[in-house]
């Protein structure tokens, strides 16, 4: 036994677990940096081509970056201020235990007068009484709601140190990528030399791909729902493109909560029932769009995941760590999914497994 | 006298050294302009083997190209030969086979530089002058290689 590699062994394990403890709360920054490193690192490339000094290629792209955001803010954001306040204000109109505001609406009272007509054949089952009860249960829940988001994304609206780290660690992750990848694969045994590249590579592509498709995907869906839902008239038509763009991360319900979203606003603000269909044939053709267009040219292929895999990792993303590990919790699974599955092949095609 | 070794000393410390000059001596590379050889440099990792140690066996899947800087190695299996310093294991294959053809082995130390073929490819992919001048330098390199067994 060579006590000189074991003891060596056990000092460095003790070191890079002393290093793991303290550099623990950053890990946050490091990831978060490299997912805009990885969305970053196409635009920073091409800009290369053309001779341009890496650190000045980054620096070009991130003056790009403000200057869309210094529109997008001057363009859109008012707007959607406008249209989340007077959406807390619809939603803060009436008190607690109050019918007033969600039987006001067309759909409902016309459900409601519905219900007690039945209740005059069915005396015994009181079915326009045990509507009012849900009515007020759902009132309770839509009041209680835009704090329980807030709530849940606190963390990222108080996070003001992430914005400012963030693009100076990033900086470095790009201007020295392939340093970074000679350090770590110079450590790798001679044995393993060849499957690490091919798997470093591979893995490279498949997470920087699928990050990159499914920034463009929010940002197109948001796009698209945003203006056939203001063309055909709906309320808030900007913040539903917003919430349906960030929702479509999450594959075959992420649309169906989308569409939710815009329905709900038709019915909150009493628009006749008919808005409610021509609301879904807007998302639907979103959808369409997206699915046959969109998609398969940013990605090449659709996730395959099976829908009951994707409902399980949601649930569990939910009891995990609520709203924001619902929409993180997919691509995480996905992401994880395709590393294992390369790793395999590749260990099998070098006789490792 | 001393002026000329003062100023002999100022140009040796001002002068930056060639941080090519490595991949340069590669026969295959020696025309490639600096921006090509920097392209080129964040995808080629040095790697060093033991003498007894084997690069890569048969049937391995094909991912990286070998340039032999120092030392020989060993091909045994469709082709027995003895590669020394100079010659580049997979530049032909890379683009025909999904997996080796032969094993190699370290006869004596060996320094290589490496390039893995998605690289090579996403290189040429984006930047045509460099896979144009790839291409010329492997063609004059395979026509070496055939007079030479030609020759013999």
């Amino acid at each position: 036994m060579n006590w000189t590699k074991l003891i060596f062994y056990l000092f460095l394990a003790c070191f890079i677990a002393a290093a793991v403890f303290f550099f623990s709360r950053v890990m946050s920054y490091v990831l978060i940096s490299l997912v805009f490193a990885y969305l970053l690192d196409p635009p920073v490339n091409w800009l290369e081509k053309f001779r341009i000094p890496r650190w000045l290629a980054i620096i070009s792209v991130y003056g790009a970056i403000l200057g869309v955001l210094a529109w997008l803010s001057a363009r859109f954001i008012p707007t959607l201020v406008i249209q989340g306040q007077d959406l807390l204000e619809t939603l803060h109109q009436s008190e607690a235990g109050s019918e007033s505001s969600l039987i006001g609406l067309p759909i409902v009272s016309d459900l409601h007068q519905l219900l007690k007509n039945l209740d005059y054949q069915l005396p015994n089952f009181d079915l326009s009484g045990r509507f009012i009860v849900v009515l007020d249960n759902l009132q309770t829940f839509l009041v209680g709601l835009p704090n329980t988001i807030l709530q849940n994304f606190s963390t990222i609206i108080s996070a003001v140190s992430y914005i400012s780290m963030v693009p100076l660690i990033s900086f470095f992750l790009l201007k020295d990528k392939t340093l970074f990848r000679k350090a770590i694969i110079a450590v790798i045994p001679n044995r393993y030399f060849e499957i690490s590249l091919i798997l470093i590579n591979k893995i490279d592509e498949t997470v920087g791909r699928y990050m990159r498709a499914m920034l463009f995907e929010v940002i197109a869906v948001a796009f698209m729902v945003g203006i056939t839902l203001s063309i055909m008239g709906v309320p808030y038509a900007i913040l539903i493109g917003v919430v349906a763009g960030v929702a479509n991360i999450i594959p075959y319900f992420g649309p169906l909560l989308g569409a939710g979203v815009a329905v709900l606003s038709v019915v909150l603000n009493g628009l006749p029932p008919s808005m409610i269909l021509w609301a879904v044939a807007a998302m639907y053709l979103v959808q369409v769009i997206d699915n046959n267009i969109v998609y398969p040219i940013v990605v090449g292929k659709t996730i395959n995941m099976h829908p009951l895999i994707v409902l399980l990792t949601v649930l569990a993303g939910a009891w995990f760590g609520g709203i924001l590990w619902m929409l993180l919790s997919v691509p995480l699974v996905y992401i994880s999914y395709s590393v294992v599955r390369v790793l395999y092949t590749n260990l099998r095609d070098f006789r490792l497994l | 006298m001393w002026f000329t070794d003062y100023c002999r000393w100022l140009i040796k410390h001002i002068k930056k050294p060639d941080r090519y000059q490595e991949l340069k001596e590669i026969e295959l590379l020696k025309d490639l302009n600096s921006f090509q050889l920097y392209q080129l440099d964040s995808y080629i990792n040095k790697r060093t083997y033991k003498a007894g140690e084997t690069l890569f066996e048969h049937d391995y899947p094909l991912g990286v190209i070998f340039c032999i800087q120092s030392g020989e190695v060993e091909l045994s299996g469709s082709e027995n030969k003895i590669l020394q310093s100079g010659a580049v294991i997979g530049i032909v294959d890379i683009f025909l086979k999904e997996y080796r053809s032969c094993t190699a082995k370290a006869i004596t130390e060996v320094c290589a530089l490496t390039i893995s073929r998605d690289e090579l490819e996403s290189l040429i992919t984006k930047h045509k002058s460099l896979g144009i001048s790839l291409l010329k330098a492997s063609c004059r390199h395979l026509s070496k290689l055939y007079q030479k067994k030609e020759n013999t």
